[in-house]
């Protein structure tokens, strides 16, 4: 990571100046072994902003250099300073690697605002100047406490497309109920916690491929996910709510808690009806088991970081009909 | 004296500038040449930029520099300036070749003018070559852009008088017709039929930095719009001149500009957008609102920001809507023009329900970029590598003027000087230009007068008034964030 200049006073021209000065310091840079400078390839797909909560931007930092790879973006951080703080700052920094066998480098500009919650609404004033014209906008809320500010309106107010993770809000239900508002008002957002799900519905929709349980799809009579934690996790919810869209309403779809020896949240998902079950098992971390009558088959359950997370919504930037559908269930029930 | 002296000092730096070249300042200050110099040194110092300020050239510089104080309205500083310029001439061999630059108080050009035909400066009998260079605004409207021509073409011959709008000097404007007319791929789209609208933008993230008593007569339509924006619009839609001559080039840019259509008065309330931007909190700053500038009154009615909606009755351009926006207190400082073209007549990629509505889903879009980061960006949709299957994503194809070419860029000012040196008004604004221009602003500034506004409409720091949004959103437009 280059040297970040800092600007005192955040305004957008200063960091874009910033930016701009740090740019031409960037191309001048001799290449090992040469008098003259490579250049360098300045990346930019879209205007990605990422809400952070203060003492985890390191980790936050290293999934956002991964997704730079695949997704080169102006990246701008908000900083959520811890309570009290009062302390607005900004600095610009790029981010630069060297693809293999390449003799130049790419780079991403970043650009970091820092606050507390008092000063976020100034953050969010300076954000609309920093915006890279004509590209896509993303916001990837990290922070629970940055969605609970009045500040997050005007931020997610910007962005084409609303990253979350509801899980990790203080009353996930209400995230999601207002997730399903927000689409309804034709606003983009992703869920990371459905994301994670995505395992789980290519697991199924794989079981059911077969030509043997599509049979059994038209006499199902019950579907039980078991779950390991409490309250009920809102994954549960989420593969419940997409379950009751692909059964439709002659099927029951419950949920129960069970004991389990590992930390994951789904533990079975079971389809039943008259004398006949399929069970899908989650029985590794990794790993998970599908019963079809005397047939049993071991798959790769596929554990995915956050960067991969992320690049799946960032995947998606248009409607996700699956989803929408989905919460469209959740909030009516 | 920010702009222009160290244009001219830039000039001689380069050995632009013929030998003998020498100026005549002018104001009410009694100064010695001495003194003058070393305050022009100063300003030079001060305000140069990109180039090293180099005393030596300097010395020889300043021995050009000349000061004649008086009073504009007296006749007496007009025979001084004329025993100044005829000691220049003999003694430093300009040949009797004067340029006259009125940096003043726009209510005094006329005047200015006619004291100088009166003076017998206005032609040469040694054949010498006298011009005028006057700064915007040429009048404040219609009327008095007439007047204001009136007078000044009954001294001086229009080939001689010199309209100075900075804008059309800068490389970037320039550059705009090296692209339409010096490549032939962009020519056959840039009409009605390939075009769905045209955005151009001139925001500035300043306020109105202590010249808010003139700002409050000014506004932004007359200040921006009527004079560097429609340039700038003419420049992007004119047909192409037969050859490259400043007659030629400028009989286009004024074809253009009188075929821009004439709102009715009812027409106004939804075509143009008037704005002015109150308090705020920009960053860790609070701003003040215009009402809250000093020497403002607190009751303006001020245009801070203006948009139009402006459309080109010709066949090249009939129906496609011109959208000119220039607004203070901007999130930042940004002008550029947009151009974008109609989306694929059948979408046979991303055609999932709602793919349309999607930030990625934006049709082609040609961006010149005035200021900063000059350039051009061509936006296109590419297939998309990740996740398999047909899905497409907007890339730019980016040309940047920085990265592009090694050597800097002449500032405005130093082409428009030397291009007035040389005889070469290309850049200028003719009168037929001005006249067609207020033409097009008058019945917006009629109606604006008319009305009272509930003012402000629009924060610091914001992208303006909502009633700008929802003037395009009636197209199905919408503004794009530059």
């Amino acid at each position: 990571m280059e040297d970040p200049v800092s600007v005192t006073a955040i305004r957008p021209e200063e960091l874009l100046k910033a930016l701009s000065g740090l740019w031409t310091e960037l191309g001048k840079e001799e290449v090992e072994g040469s008098d003259r400078s490579a250049g360098v390839l300045r990346a930019v797909t879209m205007t990605f902003i990422l809400g952070v909560e203060e003492g985890e931007e390191e980790g936050a930092g290293e999934t956002l250099a991964q997704l730079m790879h695949e997704h080169p973006s102006r990246a701008i951080v908000i900083k959520l300073r811890k309570n009290g703080s009062e302390v607005v700052e900004g600095r610009a920094y790029a981010q630069c690697w060297m693809p293999f066998g390449r003799r130049q480098q790419i780079c991403c500009e970043q650009i970091e605002l820092s606050a507390g919650a008092k000063n976020l609404e100034d953050v969010a004033s300076v954000l609309r100047g920093l915006i890279a014209p004509d590209l896509p906008v993303v916001f990837w809320c990290r922070s629970a406490r940055l969605f609970e500010q009045k500040a997050y309106g005007l931020i997610a107010g910007m962005a084409d497309k609303v990253i979350l993770d509801t899980r990790g809000l203080g009353d996930p239900q209400a995230g999601v109920r207002y997730v399903a508002q927000q689409l309804k008002l034709g606003r983009l957002y992703g869920d990371l916690t459905w994301t994670r799900l995505t395992r789980w519905r290519e697991t199924i929709a794989h079981v059911f491929e077969r030509i043997d349980c599509k049979e059994f799809l038209g006499s199902m009579e019950r579907v039980v996910v078991k779950y390991t934690q409490t309250p009920e996790p809102m994954a549960v919810v989420y593969l419940k709510g997409w379950l009751r869209t692909v059964m439709g309403a002659g099927v029951k779809i419950e949920s129960e808690r069970c004991e389990s020896e590992g930390s994951w949240q789904i533990r079975e998902v079971r389809f039943e009806s008259r004398g006949r079950d399929v069970v899908i098992d989650r029985v590794e971390k990794g790993i998970v088991e599908s019963h079809i009558d005397s047939f049993r088959t071991r798959s790769v359950f596929e554990i995915l970081d956050e960067a991969r997370l992320v690049r799946e919504e960032l995947a998606i930037l248009e409607r996700d009909p699956i989803f929408a559908r989905t919460i469209e269930v959740i909030s009516k029930s | 004296m920010r702009k222009l002296l160290p244009a001219l000092y830039r000039l001689a730096y380069e050995r632009k500038l013929p030998p003998g070249f020498s100026i005549v300042g002018n104001s009410r200050t009694a100064m010695s040449h001495e003194q003058f110099r070393e305050k022009m040194r100063v300003s030079v110092e001060k305000f140069i930029e990109n180039s090293p300020f180099d005393a030596a050239l300097w010395e020889d510089f300043a021995r050009g520099l000349f000061y004649v104080p008086g009073d504009l309205g007296d006749p007496k500083c007009y025979a001084a300036l004329k025993e100044q310029l005829d000691e220049i001439e003999r003694e430093r061999g300009t040949g009797g070749n004067v340029l006259f630059y009125l940096s003043t108080q726009p209510s005094f050009y006329a005047g200015v003018v006619e004291q100088i035909g009166a003076a017998g400066m206005a032609v040469h009998g040694g054949g010498g070559w006298r011009r005028v260079v006057i700064e915007k605004p040429f009048g404040q409207d219609l009327a008095s852009a007439d007047e204001l021509n009136r007078r000044i073409s009954a001294v001086m011959a229009e080939k001689d008088v010199y309209r100075i709008d900075h804008y059309l000097g800068k490389e970037t404007v320039q550059n705009v017709l090296a692209f339409r007319f010096g490549n032939s791929i962009f020519e056959p789209l840039w009409n009605r039929q390939y075009i769905s609208h045209v955005q151009v933008t001139a925001a500035e993230s300043i306020g109105v930095e202590g010249r808010g008593a003139y700002y409050q007569e000014a506004g932004a339509l007359r200040d921006m719009i009527q004079n560097h924006l429609l340039q700038v619009m003419a420049t992007v839609a004119m047909e192409a001149p037969p050859y490259f001559d400043s007659d030629a080039v400028r009989d286009e840019r004024a074809k253009l500009l009188r075929s821009i259509r004439i709102l009715k008065p009812e027409e106004v309330d939804s075509h143009a957008v008037k704005g002015q931007y109150g308090p705020a909190r920009i960053g860790n700053e609070n701003v003040l609102g215009f009402r809250q500038e000093p020497g403002v009154d607190p009751e303006a009615q001020t245009d801070t920001y203006a948009a139009v909606t402006f459309f080109v009755d010709n066949w090249r351009w009939a129906g496609v809507p011109f959208y000119v926006r220039t607004g203070k207190r901007m999130p930042k400082r940004v002008t550029d023009i947009a151009i974008r073209f109609e989306a694929a007549p059948l979408s046979l990629f991303n055609t999932s329900p709602g793919a349309e509505d999607s930030p990625l889903a934006a049709p082609n879009l040609l961006i010149l970029r005035i200021q900063p980061d000059e350039g051009i960006s061509l936006r296109f949709q590419s297939k998309d590598p990740a996740g398999g299957g047909m899905k497409l994503r907007p890339v730019s194809m980016d040309f940047n003027y920085g990265s592009s070419f090694g050597t800097r860029t002449p500032s405005a000012y130093e082409t428009l000087l030397l291009d007035a040196l040389a005889g070469d008004s290309t850049l200028y604004t003719r009168q037929d230009m001005v006249e067609a221009s207020w033409r097009a602003v008058e019945p917006i500034l009629v109606r604006w007068q008319e009305r009272r506004f509930d003012f402000p409409n629009y924060e610091a720091g914001s992208w303006g008034p909502r009633e700008s949004d929802e003037m395009l959103e009636r197209r199905g437009h919408q503004w794009r964030i530059p």
